[in-house]
């Protein structure tokens, strides 16, 4: 699914320049369930974007379902993040005006989906992440639990085939997270991908495969920057 | 790109952003108000202006007599030079410019009684010519001096509409009875009223007018009060008074440099010069009507710069769930259209209700006679509005292009 190869991310503020990423070689196939993991700064939320489509690279190639996706128009990217990626924040970003219906609604409106098809399709996710009862509700009369609940049904509106979550029970106390954790285990049993960035290492076990991240580069196990991790070495399923 | 998407996402935001929406739309339609009164009512100004200064007629001279200041061919100073009758004649035959010539006698306080009502009035013995030359139209269902009158020396009266208030109230006065100095006269005719800037007798609402033979034959007057002339072009009236000077000098044996021996009032020039004080005024409004423009166009501005500044966050969600830019930038766009188109619509028509209102009120004061029939112009609340509407657009627009090509990344960040 996700083959990226020599990746590499520049980040150019005026006169300075930060390698966020660098040497990133990644083989990711359907259906797996990957935790990656690291400390601040080491570019775990930057690898995401890249993965997801919220961002390009500065080197390197990736192919995303076999779709050269590094060199994308943005309107090609904004198509790629519409179908066939998923994105959960750790600040659930919705948007606050709107009920959970709208914001649930939202990818569909961009993607042109009829009414009909649209509205049962709203419902059926909401009652899906246990929030049937809650569609006029905006988030301001939600808890953060249900609000992730609400961002989670948003990403999978257009049905995409990859997960990305970004710490999603980071702003959560434990028992909602852990409702959260279920949602992605299960999301994971139904045939998605699911990539989750984590510093909680419950959910990291929840997981079949880590990546560790640090300074910008993916390590082993064993804590050793290599240049190069397949993913047989990372002991897939 | 679908037109349907763009309707459904501008309807889901319309609902959010509703009181913000309607706070622009008051800037803007205060402003279109603003300007389309201020401008409204210099307009209705200046033309009362105008029809106030040929209240006393348009495109006319009046010439009095005065006192020779230089010796001339044998006579001294201080002689007083009077106008008669057949001097009329004379002008006319001698100055080819003169479209018309029509001279006046004037009488102070005479006693004029209409029933039990006893007035001391203004009289004018005058010639045909004055109706058009003086504008001293009449009203429906009357008529003024004629020749006839003149020819017969007949006992009849034109009153100014306000004399002719003081006699009969609002009962008809056409065809009634009234007596100067004892003597029976019929009414013929009634002023319609207009607005008069400017006089030299007083104003012609209060004048009863006679026939300039009967006025003589009655009270025996030997000169003129003045003579009131209308040259055929209305340039170079200073040339004109030259030659009126040669003319009448030939005629008096007074020196035609002696500008002492006859006064004039150019009204023509006089005219032209309140022309002139009235553009001045126009283009005063303007630029105030400008600056008031300026300051809404600003306050517009900054709403809409606010507005989308503080929606990044929402323009980097639509990003990261697969919105277009072009989506988000089109939904801004028709934002700040149409807030402008419905402000600017509800100004223009507020204005114009306020208007009418306003010009149907009646209102007995000479100052609101002048201020009191503003003119709304059409055109200028569509430039108004078009103009607002560019400023709309483009704070609206910048901030939007601005804010969809940053990367959603950024845009989530921002706070």
């Amino acid at each position: 699914m996700i083959s990226m190869k020599n990746i590499r991310k520049v980040y150019n503020t005026g006169k300075v320049s930060f390698e966020a990423l660098r040497d990133i070689n990644l083989e990711v196939e359907d259906n797996e369930y990957i935790a990656i993991v690291g400390p601040s700064g080491s570019g775990k939320s930057t690898l995401m974007n890249l993965i997801g489509c919220l961002d390009t690279p500065s080197d390197g190639e990736y192919y995303l379902s076999g779709r050269k996706v590094d060199s994308l128009t943005a309107n090609e990217l904004a198509e790629v993040r519409n179908r066939e990626v998923g994105f959960v924040f750790q600040a659930f970003n919705l948007l606050p005006y709107a009920s959970a219906y709208e914001n649930v609604e939202l990818p569909l409106l961009f993607s042109g989906m009829r009414s009909k098809k649209r509205k049962k399709r709203v419902v059926d996710l909401l009652n899906r992440v246990g929030l049937g009862e809650k569609l006029q509700n905006k988030p301001t009369e939600m808890s953060g639990g249900e609000m992730q609940r609400v961002a989670i049904a948003r990403a999978l509106g257009n049905d995409p085939k990859l997960i990305l979550a970004d710490e999603p029970t980071g702003n959560l106390d434990t028992k909602s997270g852990a409702e959260i954790i279920k949602i992605f285990d299960e999301l994971w049993e139904t045939g998605h991908t699911v990539i989750v960035i984590t510093h909680d290492m419950n959910i990291a076990n929840h997981c079949r495969r880590t990546i560790k991240l640090k300074d910008g580069m993916i390590y082993n196990g064993n804590g050793f920057p290599v240049k190069k991790q397949t993913a047989s070495a990372a002991g897939l399923n | 790109m679908s037109p349907s998407i763009i309707y459904n996402i501008f309807m889901r935001d319309f609902r959010k952003q509703r009181k913000r929406m309607l706070l622009t739309l008051v800037a803007i339609l205060w402003g279109t108000m603003s300007i389309m009164m201020l401008l409204g009512f210099g307009e209705g100004l200046k033309v009362q202006f105008m029809k106030g200064t040929v209240g006393l007629g348009q495109g006319i001279v009046i010439m009095w007599g005065g006192q020779t200041s230089i010796a001339h061919e044998g006579f001294g100073k201080g002689r007083r030079i009077h106008l008669y009758e057949s001097d009329i004649e004379y002008l006319k035959k001698n100055l080819p410019e003169l479209k018309e010539v029509a001279g006046e006698y004037i009488r102070w306080s005479v006693e004029i009684r209409q029933d039990d009502n006893i007035l001391s009035e203004r009289i004018n013995g005058v010639f045909p010519a004055y109706r058009d030359m003086r504008n001293m139209i009449p009203e429906m269902g009357g008529r003024f001096i004629n020749q006839l009158d003149i020819d017969l020396k007949r006992r009849v009266a034109f009153l100014g509409d306000d004399v002719k208030k003081r006699l009969f109230g609002d009962k008809e006065a056409v065809g009634e009875t009234i007596y100067i100095q004892k003597m029976p006269f019929k009414v013929i005719g009634v002023m319609k009223h207009k607005v008069q800037m400017n006089s030299y007798q007083g104003q012609d609402e209060d004048v009863i007018v006679i026939p300039a033979t009967t006025f003589v034959s009655i009270f025996g007057d030997p000169y003129l009060d003045n003579i009131v002339y209308q040259p055929h072009s209305m340039d170079n009236t200073k040339a004109l008074e030259k030659r009126v000077f040669e003319v009448m000098g030939a005629r008096y044996k007074f020196n035609p440099d002696d500008d002492r021996a006859l006064s004039f009032w150019d009204v023509i020039e006089m005219t032209r010069m309140t022309n002139n004080i009235m553009i001045g005024i126009e283009i005063f409004l303007g630029i105030i009507g400008g600056l008031t423009l300026l300051i809404a166009s600003v306050g517009v501005a900054n709403i809409m710069y606010v507005s989308i500044k503080e929606r990044t966050r929402e323009i980097g969600v639509k990003m990261a769930v697969g919105g277009r830019r072009i989506y988000i930038v089109i939904q801004f766009l028709l934002e700040a259209l149409g807030i402008t188109f419905l402000g600017g619509f509800f100004g223009i028509a507020i204005t114009y209700i306020l208007t009418e209102a306003f010009k149907r009120v009646p209102i007995e004061s000479e100052a609101i006679e002048l201020l009191g029939k503003p003119t709304i112009s059409l055109e200028i609340g569509l430039v108004v509005v078009l103009i607002l509407g560019i400023m709309g657009l483009l704070s609206g627009l910048f901030p939007a292009l601005k804010a969809a090509s940053v990367n959603p990344v950024e845009a989530l960040r921002y706070e």
